[in-house]
């Protein structure tokens, strides 16, 4: 395997990216993995925020979509160990009597689904453009890397911004707050895609005039079949390891725009939201209500971050 | 040495931040006197003492530069330093003279104002009867926020410096009313095209939106909307000023924490609109000082009373029109947690919409249901709702102190009842038109009534709507309801002060009794400042500059 990917010339046609990872999870990445204690600790930390997110009902303390439950005796509870604390609320209680161990487990959910979700949506939109672009060449190309190179010039978060600007005025205040998390998604998605779009143009330009491409359609393969059976197995790996690092982008640009407001309302509070309500008690001395869902996107990120940096010295050749 | 001349910059830029950086810098610049540097930092030390600027901090910015365009203390207050009225206020909230030197009531229905010779608005033109006339006639047109204050009224020009105004009633509180009318220039306003308020309903954009022409102490010097205006001091004010601070500084900040942390850190030198939650903090800090008092507002919950098929309401025909809904509402809130928690204690629980010491007020109606989820969930369920229903709660979130936290603790609140509300916060710039478009079911809803008198709030908020006589303009609720409004006309059209304060002492209570609002707490009112700065706060919040003083 090892041989294999790095003499780049020889290609591996109709082997899919899912059997590559297989592949080689069997050899030297698995042993890379176990040999980095950075790499496995950031992918336990990974695969735990993503376990208690994925079931936040086993995990979580308390329900706290059930605004009933709450108690408003419990507001501004300090944490368990500091005094007048409790330890059915571990990390102290937020404004409304909320746990914030609960919030921070149901905020993470909603930041992580909003996050993966972006994150597949751009992958698509970018690798279904790049793809095009790479293949077709000409007009195609022309346009649609303009485009990509004029999207670049504006920074990730003004597009989400803007995005989230014309869907609220096209929608009205009032039915905003029910689509935004789709319109969180669509702005976060829209901002990201070019990164793929352009990694998947230049390996496709590069497999488009490779032998195997040529011999498939000597046998008279068509364009289609080519580009999604023989190209696209063979231009994903690199993607694979854009989206892990994008995820963290995702996720930061998700927690700023909720943040600053423009993101998820109060009552479906995601880890940004939690951090915003509890930014205006920071200076009355509740410090609990914005640290520990700070604290908790600071670990999720740096997690995501060097978990990526990992697989991209793992899987690329060149660096070994 | 010179490879730290940030180090001057920054001096020059903390030299009004207290007493413990100034005497660094003194110290910082005696070690330096010898040097060219030292002399620099002396140079800005002087320059920055007489420069003498004002830095007031605000949750959000005056909507508008029009003094007839909106209705919002904020906009008031700020528009103040520039225009002024016939009547103004002392420090006891008593009636003053101001541009009107005296006036008198010459029979039933017309007032003689005499006005004050010599004053000149900032562009050099001359104060006259013609500018009252055109302003108040001006304050009439659809477009403005400020009819419930002159809906009727005639205007005859006597001579250049007397008026008489005739009111289509005999109204004992012409005068006050008229404190509430800041006068424009009739020949600065028609040469710039703003014969009628600009509509903040539409969008419109105009003139006086950004533009400015007063009598007043200031004049505007600029202005970026949402982000900083300066107003400049006229050498030619006529009045009598308690400082005479050459610049003030409106910055609108609208995060809370990073408004108080710009006071501690010395970039602003006062502040409004401070949160509960900052008050302890700030009275620990050293060289910060609080001002705080009972302010007139009340804060209260509006519902659709109108409609049959309400538009952000869920449930089987309008809940709101049946009274034990809104009694259901009422034992729902727990106010004295509200009042402990998210207002540290900065209130006063109420169950009335007029606050303490305002003529109509009486201290029977502040008797609040205790908090009880049982007998509101029974009340609810004779009211034909057994499971609850669901409705959005429209809510600013900078306007009233910690408005967004107390609508979130609302929605909590209700939802132990079976009501589950969305909540759909939004700054007031967006807020209030959508009110005035009626385009809400249920609100938030903070009430100053002017002139310590309950009368404007009867007129505006729970008369039926009729533009032109400035009737029921503020009732979001849409509440028509003949027999009321008979009711409130008989008590403003009674001349007897002691028959009319009894007649809406009876008028607020069967308000409070037919749960027409849910009313909560009586806001307290805080002003930070730094130790240096003398802000006198009125109960109104009105900040009158002509008392403020700095060191």
């Amino acid at each position: 395997m090892k041989g294999a990917s790095a003499a780049a010339p020889v290609r591996r046609p109709r082997t899919g990216p899912v059997a590559a990872l297989a592949g080689a999870a069997r050899s030297d990445v698995v042993r890379d993995l176990l040999r980095s204690p950075v790499a496995l600790l950031s992918l336990l930390v990974v695969v735990l925020f993503m376990v208690a997110a994925a079931f936040p009902g086993l995990v979580a303390p308390h329900d706290v979509r059930d605004l009933s439950s709450l108690d408003f005796s419990d507001a501004f509870r300090p944490p368990a160990w500091l005094e007048g604390g409790s330890w059915s609320l571990p990390l102290g209680g937020d404004d409304q009597g909320r746990d914030i161990l609960s919030a921070i487990i149901y905020g993470l959910r909603i930041s992580l689904f909003v996050s993966i979700a972006a994150v597949a949506l751009s992958l698509l939109i970018g690798v279904a453009l790049g793809l095009l672009a790479g293949f077709r060449g000409g007009v195609w190309d022309a346009i649609i890397m303009r485009v990509a190179d004029v999207q670049l010039t504006f920074p990730a978060m003004l597009v989400a911004v803007l995005f989230d600007g014309v869907i609220r005025a096209a929608l009205g205040q009032g039915a905003h707050a029910t689509f935004a998390v789709p319109v969180m998604i669509l702005a976060i998605a829209l901002a990201g895609w070019v990164q793929y779009a352009r990694t998947i143009r230049a390996a496709t330009m590069v497999e488009a005039r490779a032998d195997y491409v040529a011999a498939a359609r000597i046998i008279g393969q068509s364009s289609g079949f080519i580009l999604f059976r023989h190209i696209l197995p063979n231009v994903m790996t690199p993607v694979f390891v854009l989206a892990t690092i994008q995820l963290a982008v995702a996720i930061i640009l998700e927690a700023t725009l909720s943040f600053v407001g423009l993101g998820l309302p109060p009552t479906q509070p995601s880890l940004g939201t939690l951090i915003r309500v509890g930014n205006g008690y920071l200076l009355s001395g509740e410090w609990w209500l914005a640290i520990f869902p700070g604290l908790a996107l600071l670990i999720l990120v740096l997690a995501v971050n060097l978990f990526g940096d990992w697989l991209r010295d793992a899987l690329n050749p060149r660096l070994r | 040495m010179s490879g730290r001349p940030p180090m001057t910059l920054r001096t020059g830029k903390t030299l009004r931040t207290g007493k413990t950086l100034r005497t660094g810098v003194t110290r910082r610049a005696a070690r330096r006197a010898s040097l060219l540097m030292g002399a620099a930092a002396l140079t800005l030390l002087a320059g920055a003492a007489s420069a003498d600027t004002l830095r007031i901090g605000a949750q959000a910015d005056a909507g508008t530069m029009d003094p007839q365009a909106q209705n919002i203390q904020t906009t008031i207050t700020v528009l103040s330093w520039i225009y002024e009225p016939l009547v103004t206020r002392d420090e006891n909230m008593a009636k003053a003279p101001m541009l009107a030197t005296a006036w008198e009531q010459t029979d039933d229905t017309t007032w003689r104002f005499t006005l004050r010779e010599g004053v000149t608005f900032a562009d050099g033109a001359p104060f006259t009867a013609d500018d009252v006339k055109f302003t108040i006639e001006r304050s009439q047109a659809p477009s403005s926020q400020f009819s419930g204050y002159t809906a009727g009224l005639t205007v005859n020009v006597v001579d250049d410096l007397t008026v008489d105004v005739v009111t289509p009633k005999p109204d004992p509180l012409l005068p006050d009313r008229l404190a509430n009318i800041p006068i424009m220039d009739k020949e600065w306003t028609e040469a710039n095209g703003a014969l009628t308020p600009q509509d903040l309903k539409s969008g419109e954009e105009s003139y006086t939106a950004l533009h400015a022409n007063g009598t007043g102490p200031y004049v505007l010097e600029s202005r970026a909307p949402d982000s900083k205006s300066v107003f400049t001091l006229r050498d030619d004010y006529w009045g009598e000023m308690a400082d005479d601070i050459e610049t003030i500084e409106f910055n609108p900040i609208a995060s809370d924490p990073t408004r108080i942390a710009a006071l501690l850190s010395g970039e602003l030198d006062l502040v409004i609109d401070v949160p509960s939650q900052a008050v302890a903090r700030l009275e620990a800090s050293p060289g910060i000082k609080i001002e705080q008092v009972d302010e007139f507002r009340t804060i209260f919950f509006g519902f659709d009373l109108a409609n049959d098929d309400p538009q952000y309401v869920e449930a089987e025909g309008n809940p709101f029109k049946k009274k034990e809904v809104r009694e259901a509402i009422s034992y729902a809130v727990d106010r004295d947690a509200i009042v402990k928690t998210v207002m540290r204690g900065l209130a006063s629980k109420t169950n009335q919409i007029l606050a303490p010491k305002n003529n109509g007020y009486l201290a029977a109606n502040d008797e609040a249901p205790a908090y009880d989820p049982e007998k509101a969930k029974e009340l609810l369920a004779e009211a034909g709702y057994p499971d609850g229903f669901a409705f959005t709660l429209d809510c600013p979130n900078n306007r009233y102190i910690n408005d967004e936290q107390v609508c979130r603790t609302l929605v909590t609140m209700l939802s132990r009842i079976g009501l589950d509300v969305t909540l759909n916060a939004m700054p007031r710039a967006q807020y209030f038109p959508k009110l005035w478009e009626r385009d809400t079911s249920a609100f938030m809803m903070g009430f100053n009534s002017p002139f310590a008198d309950g009368m404007y709030a009867l007129e505006t908020m729970l008369m039926s709507r009729n533009d032109d006589a400035g009737e029921g303009i503020y009732n979001y609720n849409q509440y028509a309801n003949p027999e009321l409004d008979a009711k409130i006309r008989s008590a403003r059209d009674e001349l007897d002060a002691a028959k009319r304060t009894a007649l809406m002492e009876e008028i607020f209570s069967e308000i409070t009794d037919e749960v027409l609002y849910v009313p909560l707490y009586n806001q307290v009112l805080v002003y930070a400042m730094k130790d240096t700065v003398t802000a006198p706060v009125r109960p109104d919040n009105w900040l009158e500059i002509r008392w403020v003083t700095m060191d």
